[in-house]
């Protein structure tokens, strides 16, 4: 199952949380809407997400609560805190300039 | 951060609902999957997620510590065993330790007390306010010097209201010498100790609460002190005191002014104080000693002045005296028989030496998780073999030993706390010393913990096979040498020595406290004070009519106070080494009625009175220093020059006619009193005191009456103190050291009983491991004998060596303890008694030890085959 190599270490935090910005999710939703947003390229495994997830509610950047899903089930859903929204902040802006400086150097080296 | 870990303690406290959620959270996720087999497995996704929260670790050391617990429930006698004997060891170190710091280390509540002194000028701490003012004038090595008048009654009045209340007098340095020492108001200064200043006090905390309901009015009133007025200027901080142990007088006044009162019961005496300084700190103590002692030598104004002499004022000593610590106060030896025991604060040292008790227990402990260990191998192997992981192990292991331990502590401190109420509480209160009990809690757990590890270490050496294969069936493998000879061995030796250390000190200690006259209880003691001009003549007098009570067996006297002096010249009369010696007055009959023994010569008769020759009896101790072997009954003891320039004195030179037996370690030197007398040379001694002292046949109490009678015919005018006992006397002041005494005994016992108990377990260890082999062997033939003779060979071999070594030891233990100035010198004669007692011990060790052997020879060989 080699469909989570594309990802780079620590980029699921960004992702879970960039998705997590917009809307409040529950698991399988954030792992779906990852997959769907990035035309179906990444694919997050439970057995990342969830642990991923435990380190987010640890680190207070989200909070978590008991809702009833569009299928008519009870889920927890994940939603952003201000501090999370900080840390999204933070972590785009470091992806950005890392990402660049690597495409740069891969378009002149 | 910090919000972090509320989080992570939140998750803890709410780990269940958490746990559940994390569960219903997950099966939703599964039922929305189009296939719900992807979803890998639930329990360790679970696990992996909430291992997110960093808590495995509790979990793991909760699991531990059931494990542990389990452990020590399935082998009752083991656990109890190790907890009983580690317990015991931190039990009474703690007792011990929490004794020797309340009694002896306890420090005034004062800024570094270390820098304290009392001056202590020929053996006496009383001067005149005279001699304090003149060094205090002059000294420079002092950062503040002041003298202390001794506690007086006094009535305190304020309007029309009269109480009693204790006095003292302080020179001005008082607060400067203790430190702050206010809780309102201010202290005393030098300019209230001027004639001039008006009259002010400084009162205790404790008469402020009581007599002014702690009012802070109570500052600037005027009280009256024995009719005379004076004003509160100061209020001392509760707990200020200027010895260990003792209360501070409820007032404080100045010295000097003649419009200060006089303190009822001191007016009629020569006022006296005692002086305290504080030592500067950029001067050596030994200048300050010396420029002190040469101020007061010639000043011509120490107390004992017209009984001074000049030949002896050029040899008195001056002894600055530590004060400050508990040790300080402990009064030592006041009866007849006397010689100063300077030695106290040396034993309290020997104190620390004592902590290896500890180090029996430890060893037991050790040789009882050894034994475990090898039994515990196969158990070991077979985890490993299931996939635990080594370090796991290891931290089981661990947590298997703290537990011991920690039970260990608990049940110690129980343990102290019974003995110190049994035995030591009306001494001090109970006081768990935290210090010690730390100290001894940790070695205790190092040990345990490093044999803890032992069963995971030697598991995991060698191939996991042969282990599970190593069962008990007749093959014990390399598990067949006894886990630790060397230990045992070592373990004896120890408790040897410790054994030995313990006697050694407990007999000084009781040398110290114990009455060196014989049968002390019929040694009945008064003292007088018949004034100087009178005693010659009213020692003659009382003795003679001492003599003629009924009952009275025979009398004696002798001066109440030596002399600390110093003598500086050896056999031949040549200016030798300062030999500091103390100087007593005694009557003839002192030794008959003492029944101190005389090592040579006789002692002083009727005949040795003025028109003799002068006549001396000195102790082993000075015979040793001055003569070394030469027997010095008929030499002479010269007195010569001090330093030169000093006088010498030509009739002075003594001959020798006895030598007494050395009771406590210090030189002494006894005159006779008819010789004191004449020319007043040696008058200095007779000071004013003097005991009398009868030896009666029957009851000392019935005989106090006549006595008294006698005493007071003999001089009407004299006034007689109370009849005491030698015994009664002596065990006064030595308390605590009889205390001491008793702790060095108690450790020096559970040392031996320990020694012993680990030596059967060993035994009984042995037995059970090699039961089967034993079985094979009486199977094939071998007789009971065979096999007794094989265990006795086997287990009690390293014991015996242990033994042998143990008692070779014990000679040179105590000449190093005697080197190290720790005890007095053995002689043959403890040495037998600590290699009798040693041996004694170990036998009965031996009969204990016994039983188990006697197992192995009714062993029933079936069983035997079996057994596991």
């Amino acid at each position: 199952m080699p469909r989570e190599t594309g990802l780079p270490p620590g980029t699921l935090t960004l992702l879970i949380l960039r998705v997590l910005n917009t809307q409040t999710l529950h698991g399988y939703a954030i792992a779906q809407r990852i997959h769907n947003l990035s035309n179906e390229e990444l694919a997050v495994e439970e057995g990342s997400l969830y642990p991923a997830l435990q380190k987010l509610l640890l680190n207070g950047w989200v909070k978590a609560s008991w809702a009833i899903s569009e299928s008519g089930r009870e889920v927890r859903e994940y939603r952003l805190t201000p501090s999370g929204r900080k840390q999204l902040d933070l972590l785009v802006t470091d992806y950005r300039r890392v990402s660049q400086a690597i495409a740069f150097l891969l378009d002149r080296a | 951060m910090l919000a972090r870990a509320l989080r992570r303690i939140w998750y803890l406290l709410n780990r269940r609902r958490m746990e559940r959620e994390l569960e219903r959270e997950m099966a939703a996720h599964r039922a929305e999957m189009d296939d719900p087999r992807r979803f890998g497995a639930p329990l360790r996704l679970r696990e992996q997620s909430a291992d997110v929260w960093g808590l495995r670790w509790l979990d793991d050391l909760w699991r531990d510590l059931r494990h542990a617990a389990r452990q020590l429930r399935r082998t009752p006698g083991f656990t109890l065993a190790a907890v009983f004997t580690l317990a015991v060891g931190i039990g009474a170190n703690t007792t011990a330790f929490g004794l020797v710091k309340t009694v002896f280390f306890a420090e005034l509540p004062v800024p570094s007390p270390e820098a304290l002194r009392q001056f202590e000028w020929a053996g006496h701490r009383d001067f005149s306010e005279a001699a304090f003012r003149y060094v205090h004038d002059h000294v420079s090595g002092f950062a503040a010097l002041t003298c202390v008048t001794g506690q007086a009654d006094a009535t305190l009045g304020r309007g029309d209201r009269e109480e009693p209340v204790r006095a003292s007098r302080v020179s001005g340095e008082f607060f400067r010498t203790f430190g702050p020492a206010m809780a309102a108001g201010r202290p005393l200064t030098p300019a209230d100790d001027r004639a001039e200043a008006p009259p002010v006090s400084a009162i205790s905390y404790e008469l402020w609460q009581r007599s002014f309901g702690s009012e802070p009015s109570a500052i600037g009133s005027v009280i009256t002190i024995d009719d005379v007025p004076v004003t509160i200027v100061g209020v001392m901080r509760r707990g200020f005191t200027t010895s260990v142990g003792r209360r501070l007088p409820d007032v404080l006044l100045p010295t000097t002014p003649s419009r200060a009162p006089e303190a009822s019961d001191r007016s009629a005496r020569e006022r006296s104080c005692r002086i305290i300084g504080r030592l500067s700190a950029d001067r050596p103590e030994e200048l300050t000693q010396q420029e002190s002692e040469r101020l007061l030598r010639g000043s011509g104004l120490t107390l004992p002045i017209d009984r001074e002499p000049q030949l002896l004022r050029s040899r008195l000593r001056l002894v600055l005296r530590r004060v400050g610590r508990g040790i300080d106060e402990v009064p030592v030896d006041r009866g007849l028989v006397r010689g100063l025991a300077n030695d106290l604060p040396q034993i309290a040292g020997t104190m620390f030496l004592l902590l290896s008790v500890l180090i029996v227990p430890c060893a037991n402990v050790a040789a009882m998780l050894l034994a475990r260990a090898i039994t515990r191998r196969q158990e070991i192997a077979a985890r490993l073999a299931l996939g635990a992981s080594r370090a796991r192990l290891v931290r089981q292991l661990l947590t298997e030993g703290a537990m011991l331990s920690a039970l260990a502590g608990v049940v110690g401190v129980l343990l102290s706390w019974v003995l110190w109420s049994m035995a030591f509480s009306d001494a001090a209160p109970f006081a768990l010393d935290l210090t010690a009990l730390a100290a001894t809690a940790a070695i205790c757990a190092v040990a345990t913990l490093s044999f803890a590890l032992v069963p995971a270490l030697t598991a995991t050496r060698g191939d996991l096979a042969s282990q599970i294969r190593e069962s008990s069936a007749g093959t014990p493998g390399r598990a067949r040498s006894a886990p630790g000879a060397s230990l045992v061995a070592l373990q004896v030796v120890i408790s040897c020595i410790l054994l030995a250390v313990a006697l050694l000190q407990a007999r000084s200690l009781l040398r110290l406290t114990q009455p060196a006259a014989v049968e002390p209880e019929r040694l009945l003691l008064v003292d007088v004070n018949p004034g100087r001009d009178a005693a010659g003549s009213y020692v003659d007098e009382s003795l003679s009519r001492l003599t003629r009570v009924p009952g009275v067996v025979s009398v004696a006297a002798a001066s109440s106070d030596g002399l600390y002096i110093s003598l500086c010249e050896d056999a031949e009369g040549r200016a030798g080494r300062e030999i500091p010696v103390w100087l007593w007055g005694i009557s003839p009959g002192y030794f008959a009625t003492t029944r101190l023994p005389l090592l040579r010569g006789r002692e002083f008769t009727g005949l040795d009175s003025g028109a003799a020759g002068s006549v001396a009896i000195i102790n082993g101790v000075l015979a040793q220093s001055l003569f070394g072997r030469v027997n010095p009954v008929g030499r002479r003891l010269p007195l010569a020059a001090c330093r030169p320039g000093e006088p010498t004195v030509t009739s002075g030179s003594l001959t020798i006619v006895g030598v007494a037996v050395d009771d406590r370690g210090s030189a002494a030197i006894y005159l006779p009193y008819a010789q004191l007398a004449p020319d007043g040379t040696m008058r200095a001694i007779t000071l004013s005191r003097i005991t009398f002292a009868a030896r009666v046949a029957g009851n000392a109490v019935s005989l106090a009456g006549p006595v008294r009678r006698a005493m007071r015919e003999s001089a009407p005018g004299v006034t007689v103190g109370a009849m005491e006992t030698e015994a009664e006397r002596k065990g006064r002041g030595s308390r605590a050291v009889r205390m001491l005494t008793a702790v060095y005994l108690l450790l020096g016992l559970l040392a031996t009983a320990q020694a012993a108990f680990g030596l059967y377990g060993t035994v009984s260890h042995f037995v059970n491991r090699r039961t089967a082999e034993i079985g094979v062997r009486i199977v094939l033939g071998a007789r009971t004998s065979d096999v007794v003779r094989l265990v006795v060979r086997q287990a009690l071999t390293p014991v015996v060596i242990g033994l042998l070594l143990g008692l070779a030891c014990s000679p040179i233990v105590a000449r190093v303890m005697w080197a190290a100035r720790l005890t007095s010198e053995a002689g043959w004669t403890e040495l037998l008694a600590i290699a009798a007692l040693i041996t004694l011990v170990m036998l009965s060790a031996f009969a204990v030890a016994a039983r188990p052997v006697r197992r192995v020879s009714r062993l029933d060989p079936a069983a035997a085959l079996r057994y596991e």
